[in-house]
């Protein structure tokens, strides 16, 4: 701590999340878990884990259905909380995406390729991250929005025939499954899953990000903060390093298992695209 | 003088009158208790023994595992298992309240096969009359009549393992009823029915989820063109009402039973549904590629 201080400079630990923003994420996340955990079972109602999630877990499909309506609610909570706070607190728009961001998504594509030496300079918030939250928004309004009209058919049939009922239920159907993959190989890779996080990122918890992550992640919220902080000293590299970061093995395990993964989403979805 | 004598009279002869008739009208519900809580069970009691002890000669033969008969050169089993007979609903019925004509043994006058089944069937109704007269209006029943291929009481009910449609074991009970539907509904009705919300709910033991029977009836089902049929276009609405609460003419616009990967008849879910597949697999592209790269770009650059 008394080294914290005494060094001039950006902390070592950066606030990037405030208590509501963290709030948010839990209330998300936990109601996220508790709907796909309840969803697709009736999905893939004939698999044998369907059976056990139904019936040992939650001992009936009574208590299953109530948890899932439970957790819709809590979900949707979260993005009227977020709204509010949108609304309240009046953060910079800088979840908004621009030009920028579509120039570097682009430099990112080159440097996954090697045909760039260097990562893009992201700002508060990568062009991944901004679509993410976008994306997010567009989950919860078509997952909210299907979900009433197959909650409520009757009073959702006032205005809507069946056959568009039918189709609001394709949707939630399938919507969940992009959902599960978006958290699954995109967030679950970056904040979890990646050699420099793992195994988690403390940013939902503490809300704090590190000074070393700062730096490779977001170059220009760093440049910005070294103006506001002064010269900043160098940490030890060793000291700041996440345990994974330099481990080949490691890495090399998960590329086989995203590889594999990847692989057989794609056995399983393109065909259906094709027939 | 005369008044009031009358008048005591009349007192009398009134509370008289009330307590007799309070005597009588307890006289006759005491005997009316006795009566029907005594005799009927003696009476059946009688009944039942009856009927085992003819069972028990039914069975000297048809308890055997290998007892059959060879009818137009096919091998026909004519076992029953007594102990699952026993458990049913019928289990203290005569052999010979369903198997009527048989005539002695050997039983000469035996019909075998559709016959049989078509003898045994008109037996139904004698006891279950409401169910019998509704079921011969169905268009099971019709057809049944008339000779073709359709539904008997027996392949819902079953025969001699008959159990009541709140056992959980009965053939007809709720979460079952798709399941015994099934063994003649096939195809893209059955398959889109699994599909459905109602059909996976059900399978995951869901009491209150709608099985074949709700919408369609079960014994006075008839088809969808008939006007009188709880499926025809006029009547769905209400039809789904009887769960849904309100009973919206718009639960009548599209096609039931349809999964979107039928093109022809449901081609607004099969589009819906393109559209989602595409939006996943290009989920899986765009992070599943940034993740394998980013890996091979950290494995490359890690020393």
């Amino acid at each position: 701590m008394s080294a914290q201080v005494k060094t001039k400079g950006i902390p070592n630990w950066v606030q990037r999340f405030d208590a509501h923003q963290r709030y948010q994420h839990f209330l998300l996340f936990s109601s996220m878990t508790g709907l796909f955990l309840t969803g697709f079972p009736i999905k893939y109602a004939d698999m044998a884990w369907s059976k056990f999630v139904v019936l040992d877990l939650f001992r009936g499909f009574d208590h299953l259905f109530i948890t899932h309506l439970v957790c819709a609610v809590l979900m949707l909570t979260s993005g009227v909380y977020h709204i509010a706070y949108l609304l309240i607190h009046r953060p910079k728009a800088a979840m908004m995406p621009g030009l920028k961001d579509v120039k570097d998504a682009y430099h990112h594509a080159l440097f996954l390729l090697g045909l760039r030496k260097e990562r893009p300079k992201y700002g508060r918030y990568t062009y991944l991250e901004k679509f993410e939250y976008l994306a997010v928004g567009y989950g919860i309004v078509v997952m909210g929005l299907s979900g009433f009209v197959l909650w409520f058919p009757d009073v959702a049939a006032s205005v809507l025939p069946r056959w568009v009922i039918a189709m609001f239920r394709i949707a939630h159907s399938n919507e969940a499954i992009v959902a599960l993959l978006a958290v699954v190989i995109g967030h679950f890779f970056w904040v979890h899953f990646n050699p420099d996080s793992f195994p988690t990122s403390p940013v939902w918890y503490s809300g704090k990000i590190s000074k070393h992550h700062l730096k490779e992640e977001h170059a220009l919220e760093y440049e910005k903060m070294v103006e506001i902080y002064g010269e900043t000293e160098e940490l030890h590299e060793a000291e700041h390093l996440p345990r994974m970061a330099k481990n080949r093995i490691f890495m090399a395990v998960e590329l086989v298992i995203y590889i594999a993964l990847v692989g057989w989403i794609f056995s399983m979805f393109i065909p259906k695209i094709l027939a | 003088m005369l008044k009031d004598k009358l008048g005591k009279g009349i007192v009398f002869g009134f509370t008289g009158m009330f307590a007799a008739a309070f005597a009588a009208i307890n006289l006759a519900g005491i005997i009316t208790l006795i009566v029907f809580m005594f005799s009927p069970w003696a009476f059946a009691d009688d009944s039942i023994v009856k009927n085992q002890q003819a069972n028990a000669q039914c069975f000297t033969c048809h308890a055997k595992k290998d007892l059959s008969a060879t009818v137009n050169g096919a091998k026909v089993s004519l076992y029953v298992d007594p102990v699952q007979f026993e458990k049913s609903i019928h289990g203290t019925n005569a052999c010979t309240s369903c198997h009527t004509d048989l005539g002695g043994v050997p039983h000469s006058k035996l019909v075998y096969g559709k016959e049989l089944i078509q003898q045994v069937n008109n037996q139904c109704g004698r006891c279950h009359d409401a169910a019998g007269k509704s079921y011969s209006q169905s268009i099971h029943g019709q057809q049944t009549t008339v000779g073709n291929n359709a539904a008997t009481c027996m392949d819902c009910h079953g025969s001699h393992e008959i159990l009541k449609t709140d056992n959980p074991l009965a053939s007809v009970y709720r979460l079952n009823v798709p399941a015994t539907c099934a063994k003649c509904h096939q195809g893209k009705v059955k398959e889109a029915y699994d599909y459905s919300f109602h059909g996976t709910s059900v399978s995951l033991g869901y009491e209150k989820g709608a099985t074949c029977a709700d919408c369609h009836g079960s014994h006075s089902i008839l088809g969808p063109a008939d006007p009188k049929s709880s499926v025809n276009k006029q009547n769905v609405p209400e039809t789904c009402a009887q769960c849904h609460l309100q009973a919206q003419p718009n639960f009548a616009i599209g096609n039931e039973h349809v999964v979107p990967q039928d093109r022809e008849n449901a081609f607004p879910l099969w589009v819906i549904w393109k559209i989602f597949i595409c939006l996943i697999v290009f989920d899986v592209l765009k992070d599943g590629s940034i993740a394998i790269f980013e890996l091979i770009r950290k494995i490359r650059s890690t020393k």
